[in-house]
């Protein structure tokens, strides 16, 4: 009997002490999908928060909330003065941070709680704001599908077409800890429609350096050597014969099918070289002008020719700004790592004295099923 | 009722035990204490550990040789005398109780803070006490097919872990050997624990079926268990940048929280539930030699009931001691000493006496 | 288990108490036809059908008496076979009965336990006066079914034949197919009271004799008053009667209990019972069907995979699905989420008593339809899975999602083929919700954990239960989740403990043609 008697006791036991350690079952919660931080005019950290609403009566299937708050866990406790069921942040797809946000240095820290309590995912894709939060969050899309939803697939999208990266907390979380180089993430602004704008770059602490627009986005992938399902770019090929054409007949559109960025790393008279290396094997999907105009030959030289100006300009930009987004510091930690070692407080510095050049090698490898 | 191969394992069951006892809680945070001393050329201390940990098993079952068909208790009791052989069986007890406990603990203590976090630990403890209960009142055979099935059925997870490959940076391992060979041995000290484990032959071996084969079934259950924390380690050092990695109290869960498929995210919460068997593995053969000792030590021949209160004692012990990692950390600790004691210095002292006290009866002999 | 054991020490205890009060006399019978009539008619009082015909067999004139019971007895056999001759014909040499009598089987006895047991057997005995000898004869003949198609484990290509009532039928039915002086039959018989013949069949060159000594030991130490059905001595003889799983197998067919024995294994046919007791089995056992061995081996192994998949799903889908909405909702990838939470945003119920609702709703629906006869139970299926099914979703008190589940975990229960096992499996999900519903995937993993704790330590007759997954026997594996051709299996199963391990003749004849 003792037996039964002791199982018996013990299922007792975890029937009545469990029941205060359950928690509520999805019905009863309230996902939030996008958290938005921001700062208001007189720089108190605002906090957003959009969740859907699973009622069939509400028109919209969507509530967002704002909040002034002093951290994202403080925001929490209001949050839920507001909404039905308890706010839990498992599901957050994105986290938008405002562009008066970024222009602070630490702001970082401020995500502390996301990386601290497990219950964050660590995929939830961290969007810079080219404006106020608050025009995103309440942006009512209408026959697109909801805004979380949208925004994510926006980013997702883009990231495959290789024009945006996917800034993952846990990216973030990287490039921000990491020594040799610098966080991006994608930026989106609100205009008369919600519209991926580019990439934001930043400093290491992460305080807002500069933008970049779409197509230099795609360029600065190619450099991280991020290619992803498909690279297309459109470059002029000569200049503008006539200003008044409507038609830019200068134009040329490719699809790159490989693309492999290799980087060489050299240290000589207290600075870093870089030689960068683009192989491209490309096939037009456009070509506005006439066959006549660029002979064959010269076409590949030409397209070679834009496109190493156009990452020289870019790196310059880059090199400008002091930072380092591409990850050349990877490169020299990896092969040069005395060197590194003495400069990798400052890697932005010093990468801003080295030299980089860059070579592009584009081969051709079909013109398109017409002549 | 027949009895057929009583209490005999067969070499698989062997390799298993051996691999299942060495690869636990400790895995979880591996990745950060090696970062912690040797930066991302952590994975060559597994290496070292790995071939110190080998020669120690390899030296334990050349003493077990000399006694085949007992256990070290009775190895001890026959060259130092049935006084000696009690001791011995009492360190060794207490040795597995504190060890098991401790992991037992550390196991709760994973699973309140990263999947259940309203849950007492108490609560926790109990119901992890249930299967625990039913299959350490068993011999050893049956905790030998737990520990095979158990193998065979976690293996897979393993393959969670080359998702994350995807985003890795390979160039964060390079350069090998950054900051000289100082800091790659300082982390062996680590390492070595990782292997601790193997000091359970000391008590399969008579068990065994075919005994000519234990010192290659060591070796191929150290081997595995090589594989698999060298496998995860470089996965997360590649894929965490040795800037970051140190922020990270378990990298080995981390790492899983960006991994999604179309019908599944959030992969750690299921790896963690599932990560208990791979646990149990190391606490359930850990919790048998505690009671296989404390029964020849009282002499009973039935060990149920020792597992019975040596789950009890867990549970009071828990109930009124507030368990944290910290406290968990220190006590893990302070079992530091005795496992580099009985796990490596124990077996070369024992062959040592056991080879020249043979040698010498061997002359008496003549 | 000491407990069980002294458990079980007392009411076997109990049970070797004797009952029976009348205990048959071991008496001899008197040579003396009046006296001998008369001990039967105190035997057998108040017995209707019993026939006490007293003649005089012509042939050595002398009285005799005719005992037997009329409904056990075949009228054919007593009226043609036994008295017509004793009654009329007279032969030129003086022809003992043995020579007379038209039958097969005829005993001499002369205790009266014998003829007691003989008589409520349906044999007839034959006292003749002046002898102290009775004559017993072979002239059992009851009411029976004919041999008729399998019920439970009905098969689209295997043999249609199942086990009848009768015993020696059914040793009949096996022994068709295993046509070799190796098959073996111990006979013995247990019962108190209800005294049953069981017979225990057998290859003796391969079977395993410590696996069959423990299986004798076991029926031998039986005391009990009668056994109803084959079932109820598995469940006196099974190794833990604690365990959900069954450990014996119980088959209605003849072709796999042949098959069986040809592994290695033991039958045992119990008298008066259309099952065959087949041991010591494994777990993967109740995953096999007939049906395996007469489709192609891809078709079979892909049938294997999904019961296996069956199994899991039927034990922990409605668990995880509880576990998922209730502790980790974050694994639910995006898109799935927004439907869930859709669905159950009416639901006024935890999702716990949301799956018990549905649940038990079907296993109701499911105990009503095997008890009623085919057309109702047709009835009772519409009523319950269309009307019931769609109504709770309607009103909101179950969602989409869990119908969804719970019919997928019906099916999932339906694939087993076995039906100790099938339910088995339905009463496991239960303990499988609760752990769910308190304490998420972590309650899910203990209770796998703990299933496979009992698993890795049962045993059927001393076997392990678990083999080939545990312990571990890879040799094993070729008929396991994957069938492999026939012809590729040559050693019989490890489990069976076979002492024979070889198959006979195992490889394809080698052709001539090379193709």
């Amino acid at each position: 009997m003792k037996r039964w008697v002791l199982a018996l006791v013990s299922i007792l036991l975890i029937f009545l002490l469990s029941s205060c350690g359950g928690r509520a079952p999805l019905e009863d919660l309230t996902l939030a999908f996008i958290l938005g931080v921001d700062l208001d005019d007189e720089n108190n950290l605002t906090f957003y928060e959009l969740n859907p609403v699973f009622h069939k009566g509400s028109k919209k299937g969507l509530e967002a909330y704002e909040v002034r708050a002093k951290t994202i866990r403080d925001s929490r406790r209001i949050f839920d003065g507001l909404t039905t069921g308890e706010v839990v942040a498992g599901k957050i797809q994105v986290l938008l941070v405002g562009e008066r946000v970024l222009e602070h240095a630490g702001w970082f820290s401020i995500l502390d709680s996301v990386y601290r309590n497990p219950n964050f995912s660590m995929n939830t894709r961290v969007v810079a704001v080219k404006g106020p939060v608050s025009d995103v969050v309440f942006y009512n899309p209408g026959e697109k599908p909801e805004l979380s939803l949208h925004l994510k697939a926006v980013i997702d999208k883009s990231y495959d077409r290789t024009r945006a990266v996917k800034g993952t907390l846990q990216e973030l979380h990287r490039e921000v800890y990491e020594k040799g180089m610098t966080p991006i993430i994608s930026e989106v602004k609100k205009e008369k429609k919600l519209e991926l704008s580019g990439m934001a770059l930043l400093y290491n602490k992460g305080k807002y350096a500069a933008s970049l627009d779409v197509p230099e986005s795609t360029l600065l992938l190619v450099l991280k050597n991020e290619k992803r399902h498909e690279v297309t770019m459109t470059i002029p090929i000569f200049p503008i014969e006539k200003e008044n054409n409507i038609f830019h007949k200068n134009e040329l559109s490719f699809q790159a099918s490989r693309v492999k960025t290799k980087i060489k790393t050299g240290y000589k008279k207290n600075a870093f070289h870089f030689d960068v290396k683009v192989n491209m094997t490309v096939n037009i999907m456009e070509r506005i002008f006439p066959e006549d105009k660029v002979k064959k030959a010269e076409l590949v030289k030409l397209i070679e020719k834009e496109l190493q100006k156009q990452f020289t300009d870019l790196i310059k930009k880059i090199q400008k700004k002091k930072i380092d987004p591409i990850g050349f510091g990877l490169y020299a930690r990896a092969y040069h790592y005395e060197q590194f070692k003495k400069v990798d407080n400052d890697w932005g510095k010093a990468l801003a004295e080295s030299d980089i050049n860059v070579s592009v090698n584009v081969k051709v490898n079909a013109y398109g099923a017409v002549k | 009722m027949v009895k057929h191969n009583k209490n005999q394992i067969t070499l698989m069951q062997y390799i298993f035990l051996i691999h299942g006892v060495q690869v636990g809680v400790g895995l979880l945070t591996l990745p950060r204490e090696l970062a912690e001393i040797a930066g991302t050329d952590g994975w060559i201390s597994i290496i070292i550990g790995y071939f110190l940990s080998t020669v120690a098993g390899l030296l334990i079952i050349q003493v077990m040789k000399k006694h085949p068909n007992g256990t070290i208790l009775d190895l001890i009791t026959h060259y130092f005398g049935k006084w000696v052989g009690k001791i011995a069986a009492l360190v060794f007890g207490l040795y597995f109780a504190f060890l098991a406990s401790i992991i037992f603990i550390r196991e709760c203590l994973f699973i309140q803070f990263w999947i259940l976090p309203q849950t007492d630990m108490f609560i926790l403890m109990l119901l992890l006490s249930i299967p625990t209960y039913l299959i350490v009142r068993n011999n050893i055979k049956v905790i030998a097919r737990y520990s095979q099935l158990v193998f065979f059925m976690t293996t897979w997870m393993i393959f969670f872990y080359f998702s994350p490959l995807k985003e890795a940076h390979w160039l964060h391992l390079l350069p090998v050997v950054k900051e000289g060979w100082i800091p790659i041995f300082t982390a062996v000290k680590v390492t070595i624990f990782s292997f601790i484990g193997f000091e359970i032959a000391f008590f399969l071996y008579p068990s065994l079926q075919k005994k000519q084969k234990a010192s290659a079934g060591f070796i191929i259950a150290n081997t595995l268990t090589l594989l698999i924390l060298l496998t995860i380690t470089i996965v997360i050092f590649a894929f965490f940048s040795p800037d970051e990695i140190t922020q990270f109290k378990e990298p080995t869960i981390s790492v899983l929280k960006i991994v999604e498929f179309k019908f599944l995210e959030r992969v750690e919460i299921v790896f963690l539930s599932f990560y208990i068997f791979v646990i149990s593995t190391t606490v359930l053969p850990l919790m048998y030699s505690t009671v296989f000792c404390l029964s020849q030590l009282f002499g009973a021949q039935n060990h149920s009931k020792f597992v019975g209160w040596y789950l009890l004692l867990n549970l009071v012990y828990i109930m009124f001691i507030t368990q944290t990692f910290d406290r968990n950390d220190q006590l893990s600790k302070l079992v530091q000493p005795i496992s580099l004691f009985l796990a490596y210095a124990f077996p070369i002292c024992l062959l040592i006496y056991v080879s020249i006290h043979d040698r010498i009866k061997g002359r008496a002999n003549l | 288990m000491p407990f069980f054991r002294r458990y079980k020490k007392e009411k076997k205890n109990q049970l070797s108490i004797p009952k029976q009060q009348n205990m048959p006399s071991q008496n001899l019978i008197s040579s003396e036809i009046v006296e001998n009539i008369a001990e039967i008619q105190d035997i057998f009082s108040d017995t209707p059908d019993l026939v006490v015909k007293n003649f005089v067999i012509k042939q050595i004139n002398r009285p005799a008496t005719l005992v037997y019971l009329s409904g056990l007895t075949d009228k054919n056999a007593i009226n043609n076979d036994v008295l017509k001759p004793l009654l009329f014909e007279v032969d030129k040499e003086n022809a003992d009965l043995e020579v007379k009598v038209a039958l097969g089987q005829i005993k001499e006895t002369n205790t009266w336990k014998n003829i007691e047991d003989a008589i409520l057997q349906g044999n007839s005995v034959l006292f003749i006066d002046g002898r102290t000898v009775a004559y017993q004869f072979d002239t059992q003949g009851w009411p029976q079914r004919g041999i008729e198609d399998t019920s439970i484990e009905s098969s689209l290509r295997g043999a249609h034949e199942g086990f009848t009532e009768t015993g020696s039928s059914n040793i009949a039915l096996i022994r068709r197919h295993i046509p070799s002086r190796e098959l073996k039959i111990k006979e013995m018989t247990i019962g108190e009271r209800g005294k049953i013949k069981i017979s225990i069949m057998y290859l003796a060159d391969v079977a395993n004799p410590e696996v069959l000594q423990e299986l004798v030991n076991r029926i031998n130490k039986l005391k009990v008053d009668f056994i109803i059905n084959t079932a109820a001595l598995a469940e006196y003889i099974e190794d833990n009667p604690y365990s959900p799983f069954p450990q014996l197998f119980l088959t209605e067919r003849p072709d796999f209990a042949a098959s069986e024995i040809f592994q290695g294994r033991i039958a045992v046919v119990v008298d008066r019972s259309p099952n065959v007791l087949i041991g010591p089995v494994t777990f993967e056992t109740f995953f096999k069907s007939m049906d395996d061995y007469s489709v192609r081996w891809m078709a079979a192994s892909f049938l294997r995979f999904m019961r296996y998949f069956g199994f899991f799903a039927a034990i922990f889908l409605p668990a995880t699905y509880i576990a998922v909405i209730s502790f980790h909702f974050e694994i639910i990838p995006l898109k799935l989420l927004l439907s869930v939470g859709a669905s159950r945003e009416k639901v006024p119920f935890p999702p716990f008593i949301e799956a018990i609702i549905m649940e038990i709703t079907l296993e109701m629906l499911r105990e009503a339809g095997v008890r009623l006869p085919a057309k109702i139970g047709q009835t009772v299926g519409i009523v319950g899975g269309i009307v019931i099914g769609q109504a709770a979703v309607q009103a909101g008190i179950v969602s989409n999602i869990m119908v969804i589940v719970v019919a997928l975990t019906a099916i999932a229960s339906f694939i087993i083929p076995n039906y100790d096992m099938g339910s088995a499996i339905r009463m496991l999900r239960f303990p499988m919700m609760i752990a769910a519903s308190l304490f998420g995937f972590v309650g899910l993993t203990v209770g796998l954990m703990t299933l496979i704790a009992h698993f890795v330590a049962l045993e059927s007759l001393g076997t392990p239960y678990g083999s080939p997954i545990a312990p571990l026997r890879f040799t094993d594996w070729k008929d396991l989740f994957i069938r492999f051709p026939m012809w590729s299996t040559v050693k019989r199963p490890e489990s069976t403990r076979a002492i024979q391990r070889k198959k006979a003749n195992p490889k394809l004849p080698e052709g001539e043609e090379n193709w």
